[in-house]
């Protein structure tokens, strides 16, 4: 927690770009691959759900540091931030915990869902016990879910390729999904997302994160590391060109593509159900995550398009955003 | 700040400090205690802008803040310096000052009349911290070193200022603080980049002085510093070497160098003229992260001279007075809270805590080191 801690502090500190993508390439360098992994998930803007209530919280403070309610109400119409005024009013830490990012997570943060109410308190004042005021900052921030720090997904990208020597690119296509809720961080996973282009089994690595199959995303056994990973587009404008041109990668249908309006290409599946995206796993991609299309596939297998109104479906409705995708690099697909 | 409305003290007719119009006033020895208006007898406890102020027919402060007084007041004016602990009567009330902590000089006001003690902080510092985590020093409080330390003083009646009267205000220890210090210099020395630090000229520049480990590197400061560290070397506190920018001889170290410069310096000619440089601001409002941020600087240093919330906690109870009465800062909280704890608490309305500072650019130095700074940016 301690270096995780310096680690925001440091993007917290500074404006410049290079500063903060030093500072992350030096910490991924340094910590353990469990914490970096984690942290890779909360910088990517990756959210547990809330796993106490703020009430609970906030009582638990004000009893910790033995002030009314009405003191912590003043408090924090000056702080204007809960995790912050609790990480303040608290007596400083006896025992300063040495525990990396990824116990704190998994064994103190996400341990407390569906404890009692009294234990929950207790464990958390323990906690807030061990960590001094910018450790006790972030663990609240990491539970109420508000992490930020400036720091873009694009930044943390650039820092995951710049440390592993790999195309920023590659990173990002690898990168989606990685914030899943239903998806645990771990060392293997990270080993995945660094691993060099070429090594094997890379796309079974993430797509096992996505609770898929071996089999990977649409049956086939995952032959290479895109393999079902949707690749994130950054086009300045909607591509012109006509649909036709791009043939569909793999057995499944997919027949649009997202414009970014509130009216979107989506793929029909063979039921004829609209879905956006391959599988189970594509109900967690956020529409930033697109449909991946191989342009000049040989002739007779020409996609068919049509087009799909996803902006009245309930998982459009709340991922929609204004966004653009259209095709990847890649050209020959067997 | 707060939703609550000041809770005003109970006045009665022996009380031995009441509000006027022009400061806190003593009215059985006839003086007033940092009056913002011209008054016949001021008795200072400090040299900040918002205690010190100039008109006064006679002034009654320590003997250590009278060089600093009377840089910033004129030589003209009619002091009397006092040693701590030393008393004197006025009018029949006896009027003693003692360390405050705050700054050099500074001083708690002890007025004695028939039996009855009341004391006027002013500022005092203060620290819940220990002035080590481990260590021989651990478990002893934290203290000013560039000043005699705040002594409390017993008394009926205790007037305290109340700056960072709010339970979030908790100061680290500050060999913590200046090992972050150290530790950002030495990082921006490593790339080539000045490294400015803001503090107030009075206090904050010398503490800063004082703490920050001078092997680094070379050590400037703002021409508005220079006389405020002379009047310090004065008192016998010692500081490193720290000449002025102007006064450098080659600017080239300045690439490696920890300037300390006022507040007031940020966005100003006088600093882009240092270069592509880090700058860090010192002060107990560094604490929260939107306080930093509207600040517009790199780097936020919790360092203050004020007492923190368990400073001001145990100062009042040191102190065992019965009555409290709040000034400057989070006096609603304060008087809430203290009333809460069982004592006797109410609040008087100052002016204290406006501009703390202002007295920081002496005029002589102020104009000697703007048009240089404005000429090296022309059209040449």
């Amino acid at each position: 927690m301690r270096r995780f801690a310096d680690l925001y502090d440091a993007l917290d500190a500074s404006t410049g770009t290079g500063d903060k993508v030093a500072a992350l390439v030096r910490y991924f360098g340094e910590a353990p691959p469990e914490d970096a992994a984690w942290a890779v998930y909360f910088l990517a803007g990756g959210k547990p759900r809330q796993v106490l209530p703020t009430a609970l919280l906030r009582e638990a403070a004000c009893r910790r540091a033995g002030i009314d309610d009405w003191l912590f109400e003043e408090c924090y119409q000056a702080v204007g931030d809960l995790a912050e005024t609790i990480a303040h009013i608290l007596p400083a830490g006896q025992h300063i915990s040495n525990a990396g990012l990824a116990e704190w997570v998994e064994q103190r943060v996400l341990a407390l869902r569906g404890l009692a109410p009294a234990e929950q308190t207790a464990r958390i004042v323990a906690a807030w016990d061990e960590l001094d005021a910018g450790g006790r900052f972030l663990l609240l921030k990491l539970i109420g879910g508000g992490f930020r720090v400036g720091v873009s997904k694009l930044l943390v990208q650039r820092a995951l390729a710049l440390h592993a020597g790999l195309d920023a690119k590659l990173v990002a296509q690898r990168l989606v999904g990685w914030t899943d809720a239903r998806a645990t961080p771990s060392a293997a996973r990270l080993q995945a997302l660094l691993a060099p282009p070429a090594a094997a089994g890379v796309g079974g690595a993430i797509g096992a994160g996505f609770g898929v199959g071996p089999g990977g995303l649409d049956g086939r056994s995952p032959a290479s590391e895109d393999s079902g990973q949707p690749y994130p587009f950054f086009l300045a404008h909607a591509l012109q060109a006509d649909s036709k041109h791009f043939a569909r990668r793999s057995a499944s249908r997919p027949t649009g593509w997202w414009n970014g309006s509130t009216t979107a290409y989506a793929p029909r599946s063979s039921s004829g159900v609209a879905s956006c995206g391959y599988g189970r796993a594509a109900k967690s991609w956020s529409a930033t995550a697109f449909l991946r299309w191989s342009p000049r596939r040989p002739a007779g297998r020409t996609a068919r398009s049509s087009m799909v109104n996803c902006s009245s479906g309930p998982m459009m409705r709340s991922r929609r955003r204004r966004s653009t995708c259209c095709s990847s690099e890649s050209g020959a697909r067997p | 700040v707060s939703a609550e409305a000041p809770q005003p003290a109970d006045a009665r007719s022996d009380d031995l400090v009441v509000e006027r119009p022009e400061g806190l006033y003593c009215p059985q020895g006839d003086f007033y205690i940092d009056p913002w208006r011209p008054v016949s007898r001021a008795v200072l406890t400090h040299a900040h802008g918002d205690h010190a102020s100039r008109g006064h027919g006679a002034y009654l402060a320590t003997t250590v803040s009278a060089g600093v007084l009377r840089t910033r007041l004129g030589d003209h004016i009619t002091l009397q310096g006092l040693d701590y602990g030393e008393a004197v009567l006025v009018n029949g009330v006896k009027v003693s000052l003692h360390p405050a902590g705050h700054v050099l000089g500074s001083a708690q006001v002890r007025i004695e009349h028939r039996g009855r003690i009341w004391v006027a902080s002013g500022d005092y510092f203060v620290s819940g911290a220990s002035s080590s985590t481990d260590g021989p020093g651990a478990g002893t409080p934290d203290v000013n070193h560039t000043c005699a330390p705040f002594e409390p003083v017993r008394c009926h009646c205790f007037i305290t200022e109340s700056t960072f009267g709010l339970p979030i205000y908790r100061w680290r220890p500050q060999v913590q603080v200046m090992a972050q210090i150290n530790a950002w210099w030495a990082a921006n020395a490593a790339l080539g980049r000045p490294s400015l630090l803001l503090g107030y000229s009075f206090g904050k520049a010398q503490r800063l002085l004082a703490g920050v480990d001078a092997r680094i590197g070379p050590i400037a400061v703002h021409g508005a510093v220079e006389p405020l560290n002379a009047a310090y070397r004065a008192a016998g506190v010692r500081l490193p070497p720290a000449p002025r920018v102007g006064d450098l001889p080659d600017r080239s170290i300045l690439r490696q160098a920890l300037v300390i410069a006022p507040p007031s310096v940020l966005g100003s000619v006088w600093a882009r003229r240092l270069g592509d440089s880090s700058d860090g601001f010192a002060s107990g409002w560094m604490q929260l992260r939107g306080a930093r941020r509207r600040h517009g600087v790199d780097r936020g240093f919790v360092l203050s001279d004020h007492a923190d919330w368990p400073g001001l906690q145990s100062a009042i109870i040191a102190t065992q007075a019965e009555r409290v009465i709040v000034t400057h800062g989070y006096e609603a909280v304060m008087v809430r809270w203290l009333r809460q704890q069982g004592l006797e608490a109410g609040s008087f309305s100052t002016r204290f805590g406006e501009h703390e500072d202002d007295g920081a650019l002496p005029a002589a130095t102020a104009a000697e080191e703007v048009p240089a700074a404005a000429r090296s940016v022309g059209p040449a």
